[in-house]
């Protein structure tokens, strides 16, 4: 085997991976027998203080629909002509609410609890990285604070 | 070791269990038979990391209805049959885990939803180690009219049960599994949105037609009549297709998507139930990667004839080798194979 298994753009979304889950080393055994190092640069901008170990914003990552890994992402599967689904709709955890296309691959993006889609947050064809939200979400159970509509949940 | 996997709750006639067919029997007047979306079927084993030619079920009529026997993994290609497994869509041309007890069902083509981006005849179930059935001289494909084959050489009924040959299933990076991009996004062909395009090569007998047929055949829209099937496919133009001397011919053996001109002048496309020999004369041959578009459309759709020649249509399998080469390698990233270190 002469050419990688993985495309450049795998390699960022592991990369982009690593980064958001501070992973310095990965060591990855792929199914034909190749062997990927990925060790991340020493941070570049200083580290932020260590002891507040919180994971960023959980209640805000509850509000959207982020992107599953890099691609460019598609509302609209390529073999039909009407989008999964619409500002408005109700889904259901795991739902298929858009795609990721990388190269011939397509990837679900789901949603990860009940609730209503409130607003996309990219561009249908945009290239997205790993994490980049797609919708955003109203859970079922999220504290109803005043009007309904997620525009005015800030 | 094959274990029960499927049991066919409900299905009409005509849906068989398939692979990519019997080359090289055709001396003794037996056809290749197959899948005729084989390219859809080959996606499905891509995504499933099965063997390229492991056997799946071709479906061409509607409503099925199927019982997942085991955890095991399915991949569903070619028409888009608005799927649902335990009542939860399931996208076109996409793979994804499956358990004991779930209920799979497939809708006709563009009855339930009406947002299909291109033709849909014919939709291909891929199991995570293939349908295991005998094999019979070489190949797993029912031939229904030799009654050979597949599932006791028949269609399938309900009350069948097919058995898969994974010892494994692989596991999903995602439980909503994942997809590849339709050949007709991937490998798109011709201007006529209304039509579908398929590249031919002239024949032995193109010469012999006027050249007003030559005409006719490669810049009028054929439309797909209803007298068509597995055997071949039966078009319909306003310009029969007629020779400059009419003379009897001998029979000799034609493939599939040969095009041949019965004296009426209205062309029959080969598939892959065809007879093994026939004695109407060639107009030219469908380009073997481009069949599976054949194989997607429907009564009344409409078809039109690009010319090729030998190295257009190399460059054309290449071009559909290089697209499932990149499905095997990525979706072998999408699966956990378990991997002994």
């Amino acid at each position: 085997m002469t050419k990688s298994a993985l495309s450049p753009a795998q390699l960022s979304g592991l990369a982009a991976q690593m980064r958001a889950h501070g992973v310095t080393e990965l060591d990855l055994r792929l199914p034909g027998g190749e062997r990927i190092r990925l060790a991340a640069a020493a941070p570049a901008r200083p580290a932020p203080a260590p002891a507040r170990a919180t994971p960023p914003a959980r209640p805000d990552a509850a509000r959207t629909i982020p992107a599953p890994g890099p691609g460019r992402l598609m509302f609209t599967h390529p073999a039909r002509t009407q989008p999964a689904a619409r500002p408005g709709d109700r889904v259901a955890p795991g739902d298929i609410v858009a795609w990721l296309a990388v190269e011939s691959l397509i990837s679900p993006v789901t949603a990860p609890a009940a609730g209503t889609l409130g607003d996309a947050q990219a561009e249908d064809g945009a290239l997205l990285g790993y994490g980049s939200p797609v919708f955003t979400l109203v859970p079922d159970d999220a504290p109803k604070s005043g009007p309904t509509g997620p525009n005015t949940m800030s | 070791m094959s274990v029960p996997f499927l049991e066919v709750l409900a299905t009409p006639p005509l849906n068989s269990v398939q692979d990519l067919g019997r080359p090289g029997q055709r001396r003794w007047g037996i056809g290749p038979t197959g899948m005729v979306d084989g390219l859809a079927l080959q996606v499905g084993n891509a995504l499933l990391g099965n063997a390229p030619g492991a056997a799946g079920l071709e479906l061409q009529l509607f409503p099925v209805r199927l019982r997942v026997l085991r955890d095991g993994a399915i991949a569903l290609t070619g028409a888009d049959c608005d799927a649902r497994l335990d009542g939860r869509p399931v996208p076109p041309w996409w793979a994804l885990p499956v358990r004991a007890g779930q209920v799979l069902e497939l809708s006709p083509p563009g009855a339930t939803r009406r947002d299909l981006a291109a033709p849909a005849l014919r939709a291909c179930l891929s199991v995570a180690g293939g349908i295991d059935v005998p094999e019979v001289l070489g190949s797993r494909a029912t031939h229904v009219r030799c009654a050979f084959g597949g599932l006791e050489g028949r269609a399938l009924r309900p009350g069948d049960v097919l058995a898969a040959g994974a010892a494994q299933a692989p596991a999903f990076r995602d439980p909503a599994g994942f997809g590849a991009l339709p050949p007709a996004t991937a490998l798109p062909l011709g201007e006529d949105p209304q039509a579908t395009t398929v590249r031919v090569i002239p024949a032995s007998d193109y010469d012999d037609f006027t050249e007003a047929s030559h005409e006719a055949f490669w810049s009028d829209p054929w439309r797909v009549t209803i007298q068509s099937d597995r055997m071949g496919m039966r078009l319909e133009g306003t310009t029969p297709l007629k020779r400059e001397v009419v003379q009897e011919m001998r029979s000799h053996g034609i493939v599939c998507g040969v095009v041949q001109v019965p004296p009426g002048g209205h062309p029959i496309i080969q598939l892959n139930d065809g007879n093994t020999a026939g004695g109407y004369p060639k107009m030219g041959v469908v380009i073997d990667p481009d069949l599976w578009r054949l194989a997607q459309l429907p009564p009344r759709s409409l078809l039109r004839f690009q010319r090729c020649d030998l190295a257009q249509a190399r460059a054309a399998a290449l071009e559909q080798d290089s697209y499932l080469a990149g499905l095997r390698r990525l979706s072998a990233l999408s699966l956990m194979t378990p991997e002994v270190a």
